[in-house]
């Protein structure tokens, strides 16, 4: 019986993981926002019910194979060999208690049922408040973000990073031009495909103010791994600053350095994928680079924004996510170090 | 030198050698190559069947490990991300398409018509050629895997990643044709099956009385003939849409990329269902032999295999919430999924008032029963959460999902298949596994299997998305998936044990005998191994549990031709004597038109010429195949009876 | 260990050849049949599926397809049904000059039928590869066009083997299974036949 032990031992021990919990920002049961505080209910209501019913299956499993066999199984021979011989009272019985055993899986399914037909009900409910309308817009292999406003040139373009006001509901409109992604933050809310064709919805809310992150969650190809998404859900206060701030064009910088990183930037490939508002630069295939300072990240989510990793970045992104689709730039160290300025200074 | 005829209530004499002689020259294959390639006896397509079936689940349990082995630590390096996707589309290919599947087939294959008591099944040069197309298009994914050209869109194939524009190359068509191949294998095998069922049972096996195994391989078998055209009409979109430009999934020219889903789905589902039906009939064939007493409730599990197939077909939008289904579909498809746990418990409940009302003994394969009931309630009731659209929209496409399935199919399938090696080993080989490794292999086994996948259920809920090649140390997913790595390796140890136990015990195992676990179904009325014909005389049917209900004397028929490849039908209902009908001999022709079907499935993703090439040695294979030979003629010109009754 | 045996049933007297579903080729025969029935079934969803795509049908900037010429072809088509029955009645006759002319007949109706399927795909009047519409009637076509072209092939060849080849008894039941699984044929081209030429002028 030792092995069993041990397995049990081991359950136990993952079991107690969970209790105390992982408390990093992408836990579908760490849940900020009510979308995710609901389904974890669920979760929380449905476990202890499966437990109890596993619990009492292998019970019976157990108890019925080791029990000491009285004088009711009798055996006879039949067809030549030892079997137990047939008692009809008994079989009788045991009809009685398996289809009670059925009746009793059918009453606990259809509570399950309802609980869950609850729960669906309220996520699915669009919201009648005002509401924050955020299109997202999946590539191979980043995410683009936009807040449309009625006027065209208040219209926030971003990527990766997405800002949200805590306790108003945001709109999500998702869309794909390639593959299939999936768009989920599993702190906030569950998933929804980002399909090429379709446009599809999501809403969600945060209440707690902080970073949530997730990551694309239906493989699309390659780099299905690094393609991260932060959601910084923050005061309404600081939100309207920020997405303020993020209307504004790009300036031009003051340092020699990073002046020359701008012609470098100007100068070079880049351009023909990114966009920074206030300079010629103004390609969509990459992610617009017009605030990218104020991005806490870089690579979808997969390296800190630091001078290091974007200089790291762009001379080589195979090296950091083999099979992205941006090429490697070779640039003398002096014109790398400028572009690098040029890009930190983008706030 | 034939012995005067046996009549009705004669007692077989005990010397039967010269008959037996007669039969094995009848019935038996030429010995050496030659006979090893055109032979057409189930059992030998059914080992060989089962043997590939296996290595490819040791290949696919490769690549298993070797992704465990990426995803030990985060940000590893062993393995980049285009051999990662490659592997784990191979991974789950090979498990699906080359291993599940088929080795239940193959299992039916080789079981079937024993215990149903006939001598082969129906279409014999059909099977050979179903086991040939199986051989050629397994071997044709693994050559591609090795020329770095495998597949590299995953198991299910979502397009557009699969399609012409996403997917350039070779790799999506390789996996389009490797279905291709398969679901014709799968369908002629559940032909085979149905008819052999139908048609060819021992006189007195009414359909109340067959083993719940043949019910299971029965019903599966039925599924497969629905199920498997919705993969292979998808696949044949997919190629065409690569190979010629036509836009099914090109929502730029109306197409549709959900279309995919739907059809993949469709057939995907009742896929887990093909694979875990015939599990649950090898449970309740074996446990008999190790409770002493039939199994419990035997209408109500016939009736839960034929309501769960019917089910299947109706909860596959389940795979498909997270696409934005309507809400009211969605809730339909939530009720089914759930539904479909009340059969599937009934199974359940029947086998546990079978273990409590029987007089249990702890062999191998009863330790595999017990453990697949252990493991296969937790992947159950996960089932049954997952049914819930919220709750689903969490953990779709996470690590809870593979936690899941692999609960279901390794503890639902596996378990009952590794059970089914230890009891039916004896019947094949001749020889007994040894107990003493078997315990070993079996708990490994299951540690490992609780050590490697239990702890993916929180990884989910921690956000680990499935298909990633790596994940940052910044999750905090390391130490999980560091346990998980290490339960593979004790899984690894464990088949490992099973293969030297194999090993061992056919050289040196105890020698079996005809019916060492005291069983009750057909197959071990006969020698181990059995005898190319099967059964000297076709045993007639008492009851439910054949040997035991069969008294102190086997009742046995006499009449078929000992003259040349007869087998007995039946009537389909109350199994009552029909006819007799010759049946083929061995033959080349399965392997030409295989070889045929190969050439033309696989040049097709490199040139349309493949059509008329492909097509024009098929259609020399047909005619040698369906051309009567000399030896036909021969065995078909004794005299006919001819009965044109029921035309 | 081999336990006593005692004959209860004796099956000399049991004929060898059987016609219908007495027989296992019959029901190979309807299994495979069933097989390609679900496909076609599938394809036939797909048709609809797809429809959904388009506001009107055929979309637009697409002629109709011609009806005139494919509801010939299934007139030709439903009246070979009348060679495939004959075939069986003869077959079951066991008379092999009949049967071999039959399936003479049967074998020129199935070469005259796919040079009409080649009239059919002209007559959808698109390319499979100018947009979903297109490709969903060339497959319907096509899937159908090559369940035609291999039973024409098993015709044919049972033909040459009635005048040639040494014709046994077994022959016979097969041929009757050939005309069973010619009615398929045609019965599975009719919802085809009206889906493809008919239904984009009414849905």
């Amino acid at each position: 019986m030792r092995p069993l032990t041990r397995a049990v031992t081991i359950a136990a021990a993952a079991l107690a993981c969970a209790g105390c919990s992982l408390h990093n920002a992408q836990n579908a049961l760490d849940a900020s926002g009510p979308q995710s505080a609901r389904i974890a209910g669920l979760w929380w209501l449905m476990l202890p019910i499966a437990a109890v019913v596993w619990v009492i299956v292998i019970a019976v499993m157990l108890w019925g194979a080791g029990r000491k066999r009285s004088v009711r199984e009798v055996m006879e021979t039949r067809g030549g060999t030892e079997v137990v011989a047939n008692d009809e009272a008994r079989s009788r019985r045991m009809t009685r208690i398996v289809a009670a055993g059925a009746i009793v899986t059918a009453v606990i399914l259809f509570l399950m049922l309802i609980a869950d037909f609850r729960v669906g009900q309220a996520l699915t409910m669009a919201p009648s408040t005002k509401v924050v309308p955020i299109k997202v817009v999946g590539h191979q292999f980043w995410w683009e973000v936009q807040y449309p406003d009625s006027v065209p040139n208040k219209t926030v373009i971003t990527a990766n990073e997405i800002h949200i006001p805590i306790g108003t509901p945001v709109v999500m409109e998702l869309s794909s031009p390639d593959v299939i992604h999936s768009f989920w933050v599993p702190s906030l809310t569950g998933k929804k495909d980002l399909l090429p064709g379709y446009t599809r919805s999501l809403w969600f809310r945060a209440d707690t103010a902080g970073v949530y992150r997730g990551q694309c969650a239906e493989f699309c190809g390659l780099e299905h791994a690094k393609m991260g998404v932060l959601v910084i859900a923050q005061k309404q206060q600081d939100f309207d600053a920020w997405r303020a701030a993020q209307l504004d064009s790009a300036t031009t910088p003051s340092d020699s350095l990073a002046q020359h990183g701008k012609a470098v930037f100007l100068g070079t490939t880049c351009v023909m994928c990114h966009a920074i508002s206030g300079t010629s630069a103004g390609a969509t295939t990459g992610p617009n680079l017009t605030h990218l300072a104020s991005r806490s990240t870089i690579a979808a989510g997969t390296l800190q924004n630091t001078d290091a990793n974007l200089y790291a970045w762009i001379s080589d992104p195979q090296r950091i996510k083999p099979g992205v689709l941006m090429p490697a730039t070779k640039l003398d160290p002096r014109d790398m170090q400028a572009l690098v300025a040029y890009l930190r200074h983008l706030k | 030198m034939t012995a005067p005829p046996l009549v009705i209530g004669e007692t077989v004499p005990v010397d039967v050698g010269a008959e037996r002689e007669q039969m094995e020259r009848v019935w038996g294959s030429k010995r050496g190559l030659w006979g090893w390639i055109t032979t057409t006896n189930h059992k030998e397509i059914g080992k060989r069947y089962i043997t590939t079936a296996f290595i490819f689940f040791l290949l696919g349990g490769i690549e298993a490990a070797m992704m465990r082995a990426q995803l030990s630590r985060p940000e590893n390096s062993l393995i980049g991300p285009d051999k990662y996707n490659q592997i784990f589309t191979m991974h789950g290919t090979t498990m699906m398409f080359l291993f599940a599947v088929p080795i239940m087939e193959a299992l039916g294959l080789y079981f079937v018509p024993l215990m149903v008591g006939t001598r082969n099944v129906a279409f014999p040069r059909l099977n050979a050629f179903g086991y040939w197309l199986f051989l050629i298009g397994g071997s044709f994914l693994y050559v591609q895997f090795f020329l770095n050209t495998g597949p590299d869109v995953g198991w299910f194939a979502y397009v557009p990643l699969s399609g012409p524009a996403f997917g350039p190359g070779k790799r999506a068509d390789t996996w389009a044709q490797t279905i291709t191949f398969t679901e014709i294998v799968a369908i002629v095998g559940a032909i085979e099956l149905i008819v052999t069922v139908f048609k060819q049972r021992a006189v007195g096996m009414s359909l109340n009385r067959i083993p719940i195994f043949v019910w299971a391989m029965l019903v599966t078998a039925f599924m497969i003939m629905f199920a498997m055209p919705a993969v292979a009409t998808a696949s044949m979109y997919l190629a065409l849409d690569r190979l010629v430009g036509t836009h099914f999934f090109n929502p730029a020219e109306g197409g549709d990329v959900l279309l995919w889903q739907h059809m993949f789905w469709f057939f995907g589902h009742p896929e887990v269902y093909i694979i875990f039906l015939p599990a649950t009939g090898l449970v309740s064939t074996m446990l008999p032999a190790f409770t002493r007493r039939p199994v419990f409730g035997y209408p109500a599990m016939v009736l839960a295999l034929i309501s769960v197939a019917f089910m299947a077909f109706g909860l596959w939008v389940h795979h498909m919430f997270a696409t934005g289904i309507p809400q009211l579909a969605a809730s339909f498809f939530t009720a089914t999924s759930t539904m479909i746990a009340i059969p599937t418990g009934v199974q359940i409940f029947c086998w546990l008032a079978t273990i409590w009302s029987g007089r249990p003994r702890f062999a191998t394969p009863m330790l595999f029963i017990m453990g697949f009931i252990f493991l296969f309630v937790i992947g159950g009731v996960t089932g049954v959460m997952i049914a819930s659209v919220p709750f689903d929209l969490q953990v779709h496409d996470t690590f809870f999902i593979v936690a899941h399935f692999h609960y279901v199919l390794v503890g639902g399938a596996v378990f009952p298949l590794f059970g089914a090696f230890y009891y039916w080993f004896p019947k094949v080989t001749g020889r007994m596994l040894s107990e003493r490794i078997g315990k070993w292999n079996f708990w490994l086994f299951f540690i490992g299997m609780n050590m490697t996948f239990f702890p993916m259920h929180w990884l989910g809920f921690y956000g680990m998305p499935r298909r990633v090649y790596t994940y940052l140390a910044s999750t905090g997913w390391g130490p999980l998936n560091l346990l998980s790595s290490i339960g593979a390796l004790v899984i690894a140890s464990s088949v490992i044990t099973f293969l030297v136990n194999v090993v061992v015990s056919l050289r040196g195992g105890a020698v079996a005998g005809d019916n060492p676990w005291d069983a009750d179904t057909l197959e071990w009325a006969t020698t181990s191994p059995p005898p190319p014909y099967n059964f000297l005389h076709l045993p007639v049917v008492q009851g439910r549990s054949a040997l035991w209900d069969e008294g102190d004397e086997r009742q046995v028929t006499v009449g078929t031709s000992t003259e040349r490849r007869e087998v007995l039908l039946t009537t389909p209902l109350d199994a009552q004597p029909d006819s007799r009908e010759s049946h083929p001999h061995d033959s080349v022709w399965p392997l030409a038109m295989a070889l045929a079907i190969g050439v033309l499935f696989i040049t097709a993703i490199f040139t349309p010429l493949a059509l008329p090439i492909g097509g024009a040695l098929a259609l020399i294979a047909f005619a040698g195949w369906a051309w009567p030979t000399s030896q036909d003629v021969e065995s078909e010109k004794s005299d006919e009876k001819i009965s044109l009754e029921g035309a | 260990m081999t336990k006593r045996e005692r004959v209860t049933v004796d099956v000399t007297e049991l004929p060898t050849i059987v016609f219908g579903s007495r027989g296992l080729l019959w029901w190979g025969t309807w299994g495979f049949a069933v097989a390609e029935g679900m496909t076609l079934f599938l394809s036939i969803a797909t048709y609809f599926y797809l429809r959904r795509n388009f506001q009107t049908y055929p979309p637009l900037g697409y002629p109709q397809p011609d009806w005139f010429a494919p509801t010939i072809g299934m007139a030709i088509f439903l009246a070979t049904c009348i060679p495939a029955y004959m075939l069986k009645k003869s077959a079951v006759r066991l008379d092999k000059d009949a049967a071999t002319r039959w399936l003479v007949i049967l074998s020129v109706c199935a070469l005259v039928l796919c040079g009409v399927r080649t009239i059919d795909f002209y007559a959808l009047r698109v390319l499979w590869m100018t947009s979903a519409y297109g490709s969903i009637q060339w497959v319907l076509l096509g899937f159908h066009g090559s369940l035609l072209v291999i039973e024409a092939a098993e015709v044919i060849g049972t033909a040459v083997l009635f005048i040639k080849g040494p014709v046994l008894p077994r022959h016979f039941p097969d041929a009757c299974d050939i005309g069973n699984y010619w009615y398929f044929l045609v019965l599975s081209w009719l919802p085809i036949w009206f889906i493809v030429y008919i239904g984009p002028r009414i849905w």
